[in-house]
């Protein structure tokens, strides 16, 4: 009997069950809202406030990936830095294995959190420190997260995880500096420092945006492989909707903090509905299209600084399909198809 | 179509404590009038340095060692210090990397562009050039009261369309845009893409487009040069470099960009890393990460030749495409390079 009839027999409650078990679920973010302070308008004016998350929820899985793909500004790396505990989240919070992140406040409970849950950055020329060889970084973390002392059998450790990430010859990476490798090279260090820490979850901020495209697919299968092999839940933020097709199972469309569009990747790419994924998809760069096409959009105005007295769908003032009642009230979710969800007023 | 630039036999060196590296390599190409060409390789293959040698805007360590720029017949190495700021922004003007880092965060956009007009002798009052900076503004879709405004006040998408507008100032030949919208996000690129193009069509001059992006630049641009480790390895009209390389770099590029439609497969990219240019291996540049390398290759470098009537490629074992018929023959002689015996040999 083949899988997809075997699937057919079972229940949904077994199926959700079967993919439960073999996805566990690690981290989830329930309606991630996060207000910034701004600067007042007048000495004794009234607190103004900049909503740059509005109801966010998202799960990550071991083994899979979640993409988060937007313009600049839309909320993508805040919400990284809030599962980070960089910022606090005004509203909503963010569960670890079933336990709010809020209420870890012993020093062993945050160490170990922070063990788990490592971020990746985008810049891979700052994130390392250009004064101290490869091996100091990989190092500094296995003496203070699992009190290992450097020797032999240390030794061996970073040989083994230098060689899992593909830098090889081990032995003569591990001797040396930031500026002696390439981008790709970098990146793959930083990615050998969160195996070498054991994190389960890997919150990588844009992590191939300032590599080579020629380096970029290594980066990226190296990755994959970490999410399919070694079972690390990973949330992929991203403005390039192609790299998110190719190493994310599931993806968030966010505008402006809002979730707009969401659901399995394949789902959302290849039948985008909401008109701002339209518009993000058709902006992409592709060999097989011209530069003429017009995008479907009308830039009225820049993309609005959202607050909590706003209403309505923040991408009311660009879309070409907007009606009256999209300044009025955001809408609410709508389910497309099993695994597609759209927040918007023409599919009310 | 006739040419405006004419680049022969360039080799740019960087003097180092180690020595010469030399970072652009005999490198031949030319722009025609109203042309988009597209550069296009990784980080440190010299595209930059070419844009900068083009407006002799290198400095020191950078060198050039050989070759000739000729811009509309006039050799642009042999230019003294007025004629250079003549030619300058008059004729070429360029748009950098990064529009947060080339506007002065101290002045007035207004002022900015008063700088410009002043300095080349353009306007005889201040209002004068506000009209004229206003007059620019409107042709880059920015509402002209944001003249007075500071860089700071505008999005990274406006900046980079201040920028443009400064470039386009003084109705220069040649536009050189070096990775202009690297730092952006997709739809503001493509916003200022079609902009850009819209103005080459309306003022007719020549762009020379510099990315790492090979799918944007297959859209934008007429010819694409690709190049690798300082050599310009293949040149061929945009729309033939993805479907048909010829070198098995170009085929390897074609390759790392995973794609919106159509199946979903493992991609490979390229393997292994860019060369060091301060130890630079005798034969092919490219050999050690080519699927394709042969012996020969390890030993003998190749040169630019040309394939079919608009192709040219600089590899000894070309990927075959359907319409190759023609015999490959020199397109430039080669300089004093210490393969060019065993190279005309072999030819």
């Amino acid at each position: 009997m083949n899988t997809a009839t075997q699937s057919s027999l079972l229940s949904d409650q077994e199926q959700k069950q079967q993919f439960d078990s073999q996805y566990p679920l690690v981290l989830e973010a329930k309606n991630l809202t996060i207000d910034f302070r701004k600067k007042r308008s007048s000495l004794f004016g009234p607190k103004e406030y900049l909503r740059a998350l509005n109801g966010l929820d998202f799960q990550l899985r071991a083994g899979r990936c979640v993409a988060l793909v937007g313009e600049s500004g839309c909320g993508k790396s805040t919400s990284a830095k809030i599962a980070t505990k960089i910022h606090k989240a005004s509203e909503g919070a963010i569960y670890y294995k079933g336990e709010n992140i809020d209420t870890l406040t012993r020093s062993e409970q945050l160490a170990e959190y922070r063990r788990e849950v490592q971020m990746v950055f985008q810049d891979p020329f700052s994130s390392l420190n250009p004064l101290h060889t490869i091996r100091y970084h990989l190092q500094r973390p296995l003496q203070i997260h699992h009190q290992l002392k450097p020797g032999k059998a240390m030794d061996e450790m970073l040989v083994e995880l230098l060689t899992k990430v593909g830098l090889t010859p081990a032995k003569e990476v591990l001797e040396k500096f930031p500026h002696q490798l390439s981008g790709g090279q970098r990146q793959r260090v930083f990615l050998a420092k969160t195996l070498a820490i054991g994190a389960e979850v890997i919150l990588a901020d844009e992590p191939t945006s300032m590599l080579d495209v020629s380096i970029r697919i290594g980066v990226l299968n190296l990755m994959n492989e970490m999410k399919h092999e070694m079972g690390k839940a990973f949330l992929y933020i991203t403005h390039d909707i192609a790299t998110a097709r190719y190493f994310a199972e599931d993806i968030i469309v966010l505008y402006c903090g809002h979730m707009v569009e969401w659901g399995s990747t394949e789902a959302v790419t290849q039948n985008p509905q909401h008109p701002y994924t339209q518009l993000l998809l058709a902006a992409v760069p592709d060999p097989s299209r011209s530069i003429h096409e017009k995008l479907p959009t009308q830039r009225s105005m820049e993309t609005p600084m959202w607050s909590p007295e706003h209403k309505g769908c923040p991408y009311a003032a660009r879309c070409p399909k907007a009606m009256a009642q999209c300044s009025q009230g955001l809408p609410e979710p709508k389910e497309l198809e099993p695994g597609h969800f759209i927040r918007c007023h023409l599919f009310v | 179509m006739s040419k405006l630039v004419e680049v022969k036999n360039l080799c740019v060196d960087y003097i180092t404590f180690n020595g010469r590296v030399r970072a652009v390599s005999d490198v031949s190409f030319h722009i025609n009038q109203g042309e988009i060409l597209g550069l296009a390789g990784e980080s440190g293959c010299g595209k930059s340095t070419i844009a900068y040698s083009l407006m002799r805007l290198h400095r020191p360590p950078a060198l050039i060692s050989e070759g000739s720029i000729e811009f509309e017949g006039r050799d642009v190495l042999a230019m003294d210090d007025d004629q250079l700021r003549e030619f300058r922004w008059k004729e070429t003007s360029m748009v950098f990397q990064s529009a947060m880092n080339c506007l002065n965060p101290v002045k007035t956009i207004e002022y900015q562009f008063w700088d410009i007009f002043d300095a080349h002798g353009l306007v005889s009052s201040r209002d004068e050039s506000i009209e004229k900076a206003k007059e620019l503004l409107r042709i880059v879709d920015i509402p002209t009261e944001r003249l007075f405004d500071y860089p700071h006040q505008f999005s990274g998408g406006m900046r980079q369309r201040v920028v443009i507008a400064m470039a386009l100032a003084l109705k220069p030949k040649l536009l050189i845009m070096d990775e202009p919208t690297t730092a952006l996000d997709v739809v503001v690129q493509r916003e200022i893409l079609q902009k850009v193009y819209q103005l080459k069509e309306q003022f007719g001059f020549s762009i020379l487009f510099i990315t790492h992006d090979l799918s944007l630049m297959v859209e934008l641009c007429d010819r694409i040069g690709i190049m690798y480790s300082g050599k310009l390895v293949e040149l061929a009209p945009a729309k033939q470099i993805l479907s048909q390389p010829l070198h098995p770099y170009a085929h390897g590029l074609g390759d790392s960009f995973p794609t919106l439609h159509g199946e979903l497969q493992e991609m490979k990219g390229i393997p292994g890393t860019p060369l060091d240019l301060q130890n630079v291996p005798p034969g092919c540049r490219f050999a050690p990460r080519c699927f394709k390398a042969t012996a020969a290759c390890r030993e003998q470098e190749p040169q630019l030749l040309q394939a079919n009537e608009q192709r040219w490629v600089a590899c000894l074992e070309p990927l075959k495409i359907a319409s190759q018929a023609q015999q490959p023959e020199p397109l430039t002689q080669s300089h004093s390079e210490p393969s060019e015996t065993t190279c005309a040999e072999a030819l």
